[in-house]
């Protein structure tokens, strides 16, 4: 039996039971258990278990994940996550509590609190949009007309550059820039030598 | 009683420590007041004290055969922290690596960084943010540790 409802039990319960090998996607509103072997991705709002001898190599994005067997792939727990003694996890996981039984094996990046796994889908929702995106920003053919700034006459660059001079070295003594062709030299007794001329 | 009956008084019968050697993961016993001493096997210096962290500290490696734990309102930040028997986090943790026999970070801590050790407990309410892990990949204590 690949997959199967248990009818006659209160609670539905959804099993894959351990000879069924599954491909594709699953989507469930209570409660899971995986005994066989599964690929693909599976989503619930309710609790997921992966029975020990079950092999996942699946997506799992599920309320509560208890796993028993060996899982190849990402975890998303909302609630928690138990890896028991016997759980084989490869893949990342983000879950609102962790448990890792002692004997449990686990590899990969680990994301635990109540903002993990709203980080961890908001990082898959950037990847998506990403992925819809295109990865090259395409440029219009045509450039849209673009006004030229007049150029400089050749004066104007003496002007300004003794202008900015000017005002960067408001603040010190600035007897010594010539503020412009005309402007008279300083006072030849304010430097350090006193006006005495050092070579006479 | 003579001077000499005195010094044959038995010691108390304490029972030996059992320590993983965190250069060469050799297993081997010390006495319980041991602080520090070499490995048999590899001849290494080893450290056989608790570091427990009080206060908030930076420090660039920490390791010892014993336990590490962060006490709460600590933080202890550095780049790499081995503990044999393991590492325990009440307050915040952050390392590039930690290895240890088992890791358990409580309810309140926070951790970031890698981490690898024997087993992992995680109490809910404790944030761990996104290093990478390996738990129960390798035996007990640390190995493979650049001589």
């Amino acid at each position: 039996m690949a997959l199967t409802t248990s009818p006659d039990s209160r609670e539905l319960v959804t099993v894959i039971g351990p000879d069924a090998h599954f491909k594709g996607d699953m989507s469930f509103q209570g409660k899971a258990r995986v005994m066989g072997i599964l690929e693909g991705k599976i989503t619930a709002d309710g609790e997921i278990h992966i029975e020990n001898g079950a092999r996942c190599l699946a997506t799992v994005d599920a309320k509560v994940i208890t796993v028993d067997g060996e899982v190849d792939g990402n975890l998303t727990a909302r609630d928690r996550l138990h890896l028991s003694a016997k759980a084989v996890v490869k893949g990342d996981i983000a879950a609102g509590s962790l448990v890792v039984t002692e004997g449990a094996v686990f590899v990969g990046h680990c994301s635990v609190g109540p903002d993990a796994v709203s980080s961890k889908r908001a990082d898959l929702g950037t990847t998506r949009a990403s992925l819809t995106t295109p990865a090259v920003e395409t440029k219009p053919a045509i450039q849209p007309f673009r006004t030229p700034t007049p150029r400089k006459t050749g004066t104007d660059w003496v002007n300004e550059s003794a202008s900015t001079l000017n005002t960067a070295a408001a603040a010190k003594t600035n007897d010594w820039i010539p503020q412009h062709a005309g402007a008279a030299k300083p006072a030849a007794n304010s430097g350090w030598n006193n006006g005495v001329d050092p070579g006479a | 009683m003579s001077v000499l009956d005195f010094h044959k008084s038995p010691t108390p019968n304490t029972p030996a420590r059992p320590v993983a050697c965190y250069h060469c993961n050799a297993r081997f016993n010390i006495a319980p007041a041991a602080r520090n001493g070499r490995c048999p096997k590899c001849a290494k210096r080893l450290v056989f004290d608790d570091l427990v962290v009080t206060r908030p500290i930076h420090a660039g490696d920490l390791a010892t055969c014993g336990l590490i734990v962060i006490e709460k309102k600590a933080s202890l930040t550095l780049r790499e922290a081995v503990a044999s028997e393991g590492v325990e986090v009440h307050g915040t943790l952050h390392a590039q690596r930690i290895e240890g026999g088992q890791v358990v970070i409580k309810k309140k801590a926070k951790f970031s960084g890698s981490c690898r050790g024997r087993s992992l407990v995680v109490e809910p309410g404790a944030v761990v943010s996104g290093g990478y892990f390996e738990i129960g990949t390798h035996r007990a204590g640390p190995s493979q540790q650049n001589s």
